[in-house]
């Protein structure tokens, strides 16, 4: 049989009914009548356990894992409204997806990524090929959870991993994990992939600096205070229009922070990019979701069109390059909130993402969410990226 | 300066240079996204507009425009409320975005009385009624509870400017609101729904005024159909007058004609019957005369055998002359006027007395007649003025050709179950009463009913009808008492006459329906 796979969308605004739309049209789609199973990405417009039970009751209740995000790609369509779900049905005899989930992130997101390991330990085998996750944007510290996975799982091997952090439409107070019939905030969902088919996958950004080096003069963890020996919200107004600063949420889709990249992966590009999801006015400081030493060089950065789109095209020569001339099963694009509607009109937006489907594979069941950050290994080792799209093809 | 130096300030200038840039490019973005915005809402509208056009039906209008509330303004409900004409207050017309089944159930059922305080700004002529989140108006804020929605705007539509008869109302709970358009002091969300409500009103307009020409419409074309309806009506009537009145001269001019016949033939008919009556008296006279003379016994044989002969001979002309005088005397009956004087009489008794006459006088006649007799008198049939022999002569022959035809489909058809059947039947019809005799025999076929009526017209054997009890039937019925024959049949099912007959003296037309 090989695998059937498809995908659906619905914008309906009562969830009972979104949610069976979107997973009929991808039942239909898939040319299956029960699944193997689920991924679901939805908008936080929804009353998240009416459209999570719709979800489960129309595709029979099968495996399922996903999150919320700024908004979803199925196909061609990609809507960053807070009123979208997108749902991929996936039948197959040659791969397998085990789910987990845990909790927790802020409190311990190395504890969280032990509780995943123990789960899905005895599901990795020889032809595992990676793990995708979907943890809460607001509370996952990446390189701590990665740390708590691997040191629990002891594999003698790289096991990638790829996804993004769920997200709320830039309201920056509660996102959604989904596991089966659970719901969950500060948490994080995962798919154990194993099976007979290999991946392949492209990370790239579209940011570039403004102005010069600028050195982190003192942190704590992943939060930052001064940037040099500066409050860190003085700094970053220089680079906002007047009281932007007070409009984080805005703010922080036209303004980044670039590190500099590890010698490793020098040949990805010269800087990694971090998003600041949360300041606390009163502590006078930022969080970015990994950990940052004093002394650390960085660059305040913005998104180019120029780039984002040359970056996304290479996404696709990329993947193509890998696949040669086997057809993906299918597809999954985790791409940064700040890389949608905020610097793309919907014309563009839908150009770019026309033109890397027609490289991969046009008729391919693609899915996709709108992060928070995104996860994707470069040059051997797991990173934590923003302003960032992945995507993986499953061939 | 040093070069280093004066690189430094250079770099820090364009750094700057690039900050403001970027801060340009923001705004830009923001404006451009602003333009995109008003332009992406003015499309929508008109694309409503070209879909209110399509259509005339008003839930079909309103449901557009509660769609578009949700799905283009992004509030997360939407409210109509019609007044009903003379009611008090506003009920739900089209509500949407309540997916919670106990509530939509509750939100239904609203009414939300004319006298709200919530509504007094509208009648005072104020364009709509904002109630924001942090609003503490007493009056508007019992009202987030009655409708679902915490934040809200109410707008008038239709009717007179201060005394709207439906209310467009859109807004958000406070746990949706954020991901839905707020709700605003003054902005384009407000703009877009007094756009939307104006195109809305317009497209309600248009719809009421099509309904009411099309109801126009089919009002003149069911007054052209009824007109239509009556011509057609009078047109057969006046046909069937025309074929009645046909019948009826033709009758008539038939009656004179064979009155003046049976009148002529009377007296020839009288000397045969007469003279043959008395020749066959003779005969037995010869006989006694012939007793004492000689003759021998071959010539008296053969003298006895002539003599009985010719005495069965006479007999037989007694017997069809007495027959041609019965026909004579029935033909004669119909030039005149009736027999009898005019009383009133009980219908009930009348047509019980006229069932049980037939029955015993079949009885006599076939000496055995199983047939099921059935009355279905009305009790308030009451009492008639007419001619009570010629009305039971009427009711004999009616009764004694369903016996007939009941008793000859049995003979003939020989069905397994079946059992001949007369029903006698009155009604109370007011100033008229109706006689019915049915009977559960063969039918008539249709070529029989166009000429039963005529004189002389008989579907029996020869020697057993004399085709005259149908004619004489119809002139009693129709010209001696101004009423109504008709016949209702079913071949092979039944046949049921039925005679309505005045209750007071003949003074109108005569009718008879076949």
């Amino acid at each position: 049989m090989g695998t059937n796979a498809g995908v659906g969308m619905s914008h309906h605004r009562n969830p009972k009914v979104a949610g069976r739309e979107a997973a009929e049209r991808a039942l239909a789609a898939a040319g299956i009548d029960r699944p193997d199973f689920v991924f679901m990405f939805a908008s936080v417009g929804y009353e998240q356990r009416a459209l999570l039970d719709a979800v489960r009751v129309a595709t029979g209740g099968a495996p399922l894992a996903g999150g919320s995000g700024g908004g979803v790609i199925a196909g061609l369509e990609a809507d960053e409204s807070n009123f979208s779900v997108a749902v991929m049905t996936i039948s197959s005899d040659e791969l397998n997806f085990k789910n987990a989930m845990a909790s927790g992130l802020k409190a311990n997101s190395e504890a969280a990524g032990r509780t995943i390991a123990q789960s899905l330990a005895c599901e990795v085998q020889p032809d595992t090929l990676g793990l995708i996750m979907l943890g809460d944007g607001l509370t996952l510290n990446f390189d701590r959870f990665a740390a708590g996975l691997k040191s629990e799982l002891q594999l003698d091997r790289h096991l990638p991993l790829f996804g993004g952090t769920s997200a709320d439409n830039m309201e920056f107070k509660q996102t959604y994990q989904y596991c089966d019939d659970q719901i969950t905030s500060d948490g994080v969902a995962c798919v154990l992939l194993s099976g007979s088919a290999r991946l392949a996958w492209s990370v790239n950004h579209g940011c570039l600096p403004i102005g010069g080096e600028r050195k982190v003069t003192r942190c704590s963890g992943n939060v930052i205070y001064e940037i040099d020996g500066m409050p860190v919200l003085d700094v970053l107004k220089e680079y906002l229009v007047g009281d932007e600063i007070d409009n984080w949420s805005k703010a922080v889709l036209s303004l980044c922070m670039a590190f500099k990249a590890p010698e490793q992966i020098k040949g990805y590009d010269d800087y990694l990019i971090r998003f600041m999801p949360t300041k606390d006015d009163k502590a006078g400081s930022i969080t970015i979701p990994t950990e940052v030493e004093e002394g650390t060089s960085i660059w305040m950065s913005r998104r180019d069109h120029e780039k984002i789109s040359a970056g996304v095209e290479r996404i696709g020569e990329e993947i193509k390059s890998t696949l040669g001339n086997n057809a993906p099963k299918m597809v999954f694009q985790f791409d940064c909130i700040g890389r949608g509607k905020a610097v793309f009109r919907d014309q563009q937006k839908s150009q770019i993402l026309e033109k890397l489907q027609q490289k991969i594979g046009p008729t391919v069941p693609w899915i996709g969410l709108y992060t928070y950050g995104e996860i994707g290994p470069i040059g051997g080792r797991d990173y934590f990226h923003n302003y960032t799209a992945v995507v993986l093809a499953v061939y | 300066m040093s070069e280093i130096d004066r690189l430094r300030v250079e770099n820090q200038r364009l750094s700057d240079e690039v900050k403001r840039l970027v801060t340009t490019e923001v705004q830009l973005y923001e404006v451009q996204e602003h333009l995109d915005g008003q332009m992406s809402a003015y499309r929508h509208l008109y694309e409503l507009g070209k879909k209110f056009n399509t259509t005339v039906d008003l839930t079909t209008i309103l449901q557009l425009a509660a769609k578009f509330v949700l799905y283009e303004l992004n509030f997360e409900r939407c409210l109509f409320l019609l007044k009903q004409s003379g009611a008090n207050s506003f009920s739900i017309e089209t509500m949407d975005g309540y997916y919670n089944d106990a509530e939509s159930t509750v939100i239904a059922r609203l009414a939300l009385p004319t006298a709200s305080l919530a509504l007094a700004p509208l009648y005072a002529g104020v364009e709509r009624v904002l109630c924001l989140p942090d609003c503490r108006r007493s009056e508007l804020t019992s009202l987030r509870r009655l409708i679902g929605m915490d934040e809200y705007v109410v707008l008038p539509l239709g009717g007179e400017p201060k005394n709207p008869i439906r209310l467009l109302v859109a807004g958000n709970t406070a746990g949706q609101a954020p991901y839905q358009r707020r709700v605003v002091q003054e902005g384009e969300a407000l703009l877009g729904l007094a756009n939307l409500a104006s195109q809305t009103s317009t497209a309600i307009n248009n719809a009421n005024f099509y309904q009411a020409l099309e109801w126009e419409r089919q009002s003149l074309e069911e007054k052209v159909r009824e007109r239509t309806r009556e011509l057609s009506r009078s047109l057969e009537e006046l046909r069937a007058a025309q074929d009645r009145l046909i019948q009826t001269e033709k009758l008539a001019s038939l009656g004179q004609l064979t009155a003046g016949i049976a009148h002529e033939i009377k007296n020839p008919l009288n000397f045969i019957n007469n003279f043959s009556a008395l020749s066959a008296e003779l005969v037995d006279e010869l006989g006694e005369v012939l007793k004492p003379a000689p003759l021998n016994d071959l010539m008296r044989q053969e003298t006895d055998e002539i003599a009985k002969l010719l005495k069965g001979n006479l007999e037989k002309v007694v017997q069809h002359g007495k027959r041609a005088d019965s026909i004579v005397r029935n033909m004669l009956m119909h030039s005149r006027d009736g027999s009898g004087d005019r009383r009133t009489v009980d219908i009930n008794t009348l047509v019980g007395e006229s069932l049980k006459l037939a029955y015993h006088g079949a009885r006599a006649e076939k000496r055995v007649i199983q047939i099921r007799l059935e009355q279905d008198f009305d009790p308030a049939a009451g009492e008639a003025e007419l001619l009570p022999q010629e009305i039971t002569r009427v009711l004999l022959n009616l009764i004694s050709n369903g016996f007939y035809a009941a008793m000859k489909r049995k003979a003939e058809d020989d069905l397994e179950g079946y059992e001949p059947a007369l029903t006698a039947a009155t009604r109370n019809l007011g100033d008229r009463v109706e006689i019915r005799i049915r009977d559960n025999g063969a039918g008539i076929p249709s070529e029989v009913r166009e000429k039963m009526f005529n004189p002389f017209f008989t579907t029996k054997p020869p020697g057993e009808g004399t085709g005259l009890g149908l004619s004489l039937s119809f002139d009693i019925v129709v010209k001696q008492h101004a009423g109504l024959i008709e016949v209702d049949t079913q071949p092979g099912k039944f046949t049921e006459f039925r005679v309505i007959l005045p209750r007071s003296a003949p003074a109108g037309k005569a009718e008879a329906h076949t």
